[in-house]
């Protein structure tokens, strides 16, 4: 039992003041599973870590730890470990010793420690560090010690928070990869806080998308990409083009027809799972990749705006009051177009039905 | 002087006050206005150019400043000269005499004995009040920084005269004891520590204390092991400084010496009152070269640990 449910949070509160920071959030987090918890600033992701780290006391709610109730624990009787945006190094020690601070506090004999702290040092790539002030290592290495910190005392969960905000994009490219790596190797539990929807979707088993003190999805990152739950889940991971219009059924079998453009569907299926209904109203969300730039397609627009990102372009298309994104991958046989041009788009027959009754 | 000379405290308390309100005034247009207004500036990364001044203007400022810095200059180097020899301009041939006056000793290590005590206290005081404005919500703590700081900002006359009235009868009978030296040199200090430890703490990120209590440090631990090294820089910075302002100092501690608590900085005020004029000099060499080597210590630490007094 406690394999799925290694960590849970039980019908978490947290109040700020009268603002709802977390507002009754329940996840079961498997042993050995890496989740991320994403959403805009002030969503209550980071007061949500810190509240399993102990750092804040929540409201109401339980939090299970490996069949444990772990409210009542003060952070350093917890076995969490948490990794800081900033590193959180402590300036005044060596890195050998910053790592050996917590097996310090843990009181483990001097031989097992070193041990310890050399395995750990090893394991994020700096064994030959240990002498150095964390003062001449670069961000990159810092957070490296911070983590090596963290895992040294083995905690059942890993909490990172933003930890690779500070450095920059390549940095974060490979720590990222490293962090995903540490976590396969040791099957370590990890909840890891970002505001980077590429970050959590390349690095997480499953992903918590937060708004407002509220889970708006939980679910695997293809999973969040394709199928998000509502408008602001489709919106905060990835780009997004909505059609709202009515189902139809035709000659040539059934199409969607938003009143301006009308375009071939398969079966449309709701968020409850039912089939939609021929004549139903509903909003479709169509990734700007899913669109095919098709000259023969009846559906035109003029392109009014591109931006170029090297692997693939970006046309604004502007299609009778609406501008609809579509992203078209620069291979080198593929035809790429002005501001100006007119081009035909074909879209995809099996859209995602948005459910936009929870906004 | 009225105190000193004509024993009419209360007339000099009301001098007192008098010296006291232009030093307030301006101590709470630096705190609250200056302050603010400092903030906007480090900001944009291209300054205003610095207009180059014309060679005429530059000549005169130089000659100025030059005026001034001899000016400084001969001032040490007489005394230099004065301490080395018989009696400067009539008799110069070198000699040591001057050096050796037991009284100029012994006020010179009581001088250092004060100022140690007081330094460290005021360091150790400033800094814990310090870290506890910059960390805990203490209510009115305003109000205490403000009145920590005025200790720097009140004239030195003002607090020896405040001190002589509440010292001088029960239930504090401190008069002509090294207690109300320590106290006074100590409470007139303690901003210092208490500024350079609150700008510490600021750096210093609540994410620190956070990460040694995820480690499994305990509050009582993450305080000795985390902060209290951290907090050694403007410890030292604010105990060199309190040292070497307290060495010198004059103003407040002349209404609280006694024949057997006299102090450097005064004796040889009293010396150069009675035209010893060599024994004076010897003694401000020694001073010279204390503060010197205190500010050169000062200097050391600011620049090692970016810590600014």
């Amino acid at each position: 039992m406690s394999e799925n449910n290694f960590l849970e949070l039980k019908n978490i509160y947290k109040y700020f003041g009268d603002v709802k920071a977390v507002d009754n959030i329940s996840i079961s987090i498997k042993r050995g599973e890496l989740i991320s918890f994403i959403g805009p600033s002030g969503c209550g992701k980071t007061t949500l870590l810190r509240t399993i780290g102990g750092f804040n006391k929540q409201d109401a709610g339980e939090i299970i730890l490996d069949d444990e109730n772990i409210d009542a624990l003060p952070p350093e009787k917890r076995s969490t470990g948490m990794v800081f945006q900033n590193y959180a190094l402590f300036p005044h020690m060596t890195v050998y010793d910053n790592v050996a601070y917590g097996l310090k506090q843990a009181k483990v004999p001097k031989a097992e420690r070193h041990d310890r702290i050399m395995t750990a040092l090893s394991q994020v790539e700096l064994r030959d560090h240990g002498k150095r002030k964390p003062s001449e290592l670069s961000g990159g290495q810092q957070q490296r010690v911070a983590i090596a910190r963290c895992l040294v005392l083995e905690p059942k969960v890993l909490l990172l928070d933003e930890p690779l905000s500070n450095l920059d994009a390549n940095l974060r490219l490979s720590l990222r990869e490293e962090i995903r790596r540490i976590k396969e190797k040791l099957n370590l539990t990890v909840i890891f806080v970002t505001h980077d929807q590429e970050e959590a979707l390349s690095i997480s088993d499953r992903i918590a998308v937060l708004n407002g003190g509220v889970i708006q999805q939980l679910d695997q990152a293809d999973h969040i990409y394709n199928y998000p739950s509502n408008k602001f889940v489709s919106t905060f991971v990835g780009q997004a083009n909505f059609f709202t219009g009515h189902l139809q059924e035709g000659k040539e079998g059934l199409y969607f027809d938003t009143g301006t453009v009308t375009f071939p569907v398969e079966r449309l299926q709701k968020a409850d799972g039912e089939a939609m209904a021929i004549g139903e109203k509903a909003t479709v969300l169509v990734r700007p990749e899913r669109i095919k730039i098709n000259t023969s397609s009846p559906i035109k627009g003029k392109v009014v705006n591109t931006i170029y990102n090297g692997n693939f372009t970006r046309y604004f298309i502007e299609l009778e009051d609406e501008t609809v994104l579509v992203d078209a991958f620069n291979t080198m046989d593929n035809k790429t177009y002005q501001k100006g041009d007119v081009i035909g788009m074909e879209l995809p027959t099996s859209p995602h039905v948005i459910n936009d009754t929870v906004s | 002087m009225l105190v000193v000379g004509q024993h009419n405290l209360e007339l000099a308390a009301v001098l007192g006050v008098f010296l006291i309100l232009p030093s307030l005034i301006v101590f709470i247009f630096q705190t609250y206005f200056l302050k603010d207004s400092n903030v906007g500036t480090i900001s944009g990364e291209t300054g205003s150019q610095n207009v180059p001044l014309s060679k005429s203007v530059k000549a005169f400022v130089v000659t100025i400043s030059s005026m001034f810095i001899a000016f400084i200059l001969l001032m040490f180097i007489m005394v230099v000269l004065g301490a080395f020899v018989k009696i400067i301009g009539i008799n110069n041939t070198f000699t040591l005499e001057h050096f050796n006056n037991e009284t100029g000793w012994d006020s010179l290590s009581m001088s250092l004995y004060v100022s140690f005590i007081s330094a460290i206290l005021a360091a150790a005081i400033g800094i814990l009040q310090g870290f506890l404005f910059a960390r805990k919500p203490i209510p009115g703590k305003k109000l205490f920084e403000f009145l920590t700081l005025f200790g720097l900002a009140v004239p030195g006359t003002v607090m020896g005269i405040g001190y002589v009235l509440i010292f001088n009868g029960p239930p504090f009978f401190l008069t002509g004891t090294v207690m109300i030296l320590v106290l006074n040199m100590t409470f007139r200090k303690i901003g210092v520590g208490m500024e350079a430890a609150i700008s510490k703490m600021h750096q210093i990120d609540t994410s620190m204390e956070e990460a040694s209590s995820d480690l499994g440090a305990g509050p009582y631990k993450t305080f000795w092991k985390v902060l209290v090294p951290l907090m050694v820089p403007p410890f030292v910075a604010g105990f060199i400084y309190a040292f070497m302002t307290a060495m010198v100092s004059i103003s407040s501690v002349v209404f609280l010496i006694s024949p057997d608590t006299n102090l450097v900085a005064i004796y040889i005020l009293n010396l150069a009152e009675q035209a010893k004029v060599g024994l004076a000099s010897a003694m401000s060499f020694i001073m010279i070269v204390i503060v010197l080597a205190c500010l050169g210590l000062l200097k050391f630490v600011e620049k090692r640990t970016g810590i600014r007094i």
